[in-house]
């Protein structure tokens, strides 16, 4: 039995659709990347998934309960920490936690384990007598996350768990999700790919309410394999230079990297057109008045089909496992 | 039950490490202090401390939106509402948790006044005794005054995420009430059937009769009704954020 199992998930605000029809799931002990640019339907989907919200229409199964029908077997099943890591601020840690391991029904005799084994992973022990609101962000971020698992849950759903963290405490998270697979089924919301990368192998990409891409980063590598990226200097303004590229057909996407006063684009195109391609950019840098200098050919990354994706107009989708 | 028990028990404890609920208790035993001294300082003999239950009602009115506006408003407004409602408890153990927690903080605003029974004993011992009877009914009427206003500040802070916002709605609904069961007097005019409503859905003269020292089943099913409906109006109102 999948872990998450979501058919035709559909959540409307008025006449807005957030989320779009999405079906997908998630096996036991698997580590899904849900992927995304902001306002794509992530939070949504994951509010709708820890019964914050119900769905306008569709099923989603969370361990086997109904999000709608069987919510409180769902919420005892999962441990979800919502995008901001909202937390009160006036209480100390280890209190925090023994509310939310009572909330959640673990019993009396376990809880106390159960906070310090929580407490340990997400290494928060030495801050356990502090009052929340005194902490940094870092380790409100990791006391959010021991509330998510305090309770052992069988299903861990975390909402941009590394927004605003730094890379040092990004890593931490990354060991700390490693850790837990295999016992724990996480689905996990990002806009970082490379992130995404070191964490787990399966990604759902989702646009604008649609799941664009569902499959694996071995499958999204085979399928970068025939596109290059472009990067090159002119001495055009950066605005009128990406208006210019962009009008040549087979380009994909234009994405100014300029950094200082000289203005550096890329591109992204296929190989097998790449010379017919960079000919076509010179010809209609030359008539706006520019020239291309200082050309850098390199293939492509994972990110660039996420950007693809989530920008360009084209959808694709495959990549299948 | 262990569930609404922690969550009553940290609605109390944020009662009490926070600076407000004990400015207004303050100003709530400034204010009974003062009908109080007023009362004693009258020339005729009191066995009781009727005025300051019968400013009760008044003081309540304004204090009791201001303890409650923070109870629902501010989980909204820190977004902890998300981390509440996607733990394993039922959205009415939310609202009744809310009401209990704040429930126990009024009964512990009221312990102090019980000094003023005992200054009326001191100063009337022997000769005039206090009348345990009336002054024990006040007090229960005083709890299920507070309980009903606690029940409508905690639906109003239900309503919104802005704490003031929630206390002015609060204490309009509060005046309203008040004010429907004082109208109908000054137009004599008014049908008796609309007469009657007003005066039944007032809490004031339901409150009265507590004072004079009678505990009737029509004031009490008053009282457990209107705060009961006004929770599920809470609750309902919780809901309401699966339908937007």
């Amino acid at each position: 039995m999948p872990a998450i199992e979501v058919e035709n998930l559909t959540k409307r605000y008025g006449a807005r659709i957030a989320v779009d029809q999405i079906s997908f799931s998630i096996e036991d002990g698997e580590i899904v990347g849900f992927l995304g640019p902001n306002g794509a339907g992530k939070t949504t989907t994951l509010r709708m998934l820890s019964c914050f919200q119900p769905a306008t229409s569709g099923t989603a199964r969370v361990a086997g309960y109904d999000v709608f029908s069987q919510s409180i077997g769902v919420r005892e099943a999962t441990g979800y920490l919502p995008e901001s890591t909202p937390l009160y601020s006036e209480m100390r840690v280890f209190k925090y936690l023994w509310y939310r391991a009572t909330l959640k029904g673990v019993p009396r005799r376990n809880r106390r384990g159960y906070i310090e084994s929580a407490m340990a992973r997400c290494d928060i022990g030495d801050v356990r007598e502090r009052i929340i609101g005194h902490l940094s962000k870092g380790y409100r971020q990791r006391v959010g996350l021991a509330d998510a698992l305090v309770h052992r849950p069988s299903v861990l759903i975390l909402d941009e768990p590394t927004s605003g963290l730094d890379p040092n405490q990004v890593r931490d998270v990354r060991d700390l999700i490693k850790e837990i697979a295999g016992e724990t089924t996480v689905l996990f919301s990002t806009h970082t790919i490379p992130w995404v990368e070191q964490v787990c192998e399966r990604v759902i990409i989702i646009n604008q309410g649609r799941i664009v891409l569902d499959g694996t980063l071995s499958g999204m590598r085979k399928q970068i394999e025939p596109w290059a990226r472009v990067e090159f200097r002119t001495s055009m303004d950066a605005r009128p230079a990406m208006d210019a590229v962009r009008s040549v057909a087979p380009i994909f996407f234009v994405e100014n990297l300029t950094v200082g006063d000289r203005t550096t684009l890329r591109y992204l195109t296929e190989k097998r057109n790449l010379e017919a391609t960079r000919a076509q950019v010179q010809t209609v840098l030359a008539s706006a008045g520019g020239a291309v200098e200082n050309v850098n050919v390199v293939d492509a990354v994972v990110e660039d089909l996420f950007t693809k994706l989530t920008r360009g107009s084209e959808q694709i989708v495959g990549a299948r496992r | 039950m262990s569930r609404l028990f922690a969550l009553t028990k940290r609605e109390l404890s944020a009662y009490f490490f926070a600076p407000v609920p004990w400015v207004l208790t303050f100003f709530f035993l400034l204010l009974t202090w003062y009908f109080f001294q007023w009362e004693m300082s009258q020339a005729y003999v009191q066995v009781t401390y009727a005025p300051v239950f019968m400013a009760l009602d008044f003081i309540l009115m304004f204090l009791v939106p201001l303890l409650t506006m923070n109870s629902v408003a501010e989980e909204r407004s820190r977004n902890t509402l998300e981390t509440l409602l996607t733990a394993p408890v039922h959205d009415w153990q939310v609202i009744l948790s809310k009401w209990l927690g704040t429930f126990s903080f009024y009964v512990t605003m009221l312990v102090p006044t019980l000094v003023y029974w005992a200054i009326l004993a001191y100063l009337g011992y022997d000769i005039h005794k206090p009348d345990a009877g009336p002054i024990l009914t006040a007090y229960l009427g005083a709890l299920f005054l507070g309980g009903l206003y606690i029940a409508i500040g905690i639906f109003a802070s239900s309503l919104t995420e802005n704490a003031l916002m929630s206390a002015f709605l609060a204490f309009f609904i509060l005046i309203t009430m008040l004010s429907i069961g004082v109208l109908p007097f000054m137009r004599e005019s008014a049908p008796s059937w609309m007469r009657d409503t007003a005066e039944y859905l007032s809490q004031n003269l339901h409150f009265a009769e507590f004072l004079k020292g009678r505990i009737d089943a029509y004031d009490v099913t008053y009282f457990v009704t209107l705060t009961a409906f006004f929770l599920f109006l809470a609750v309902r109102s919780l809901e309401s954020r699966k339908w937007r």
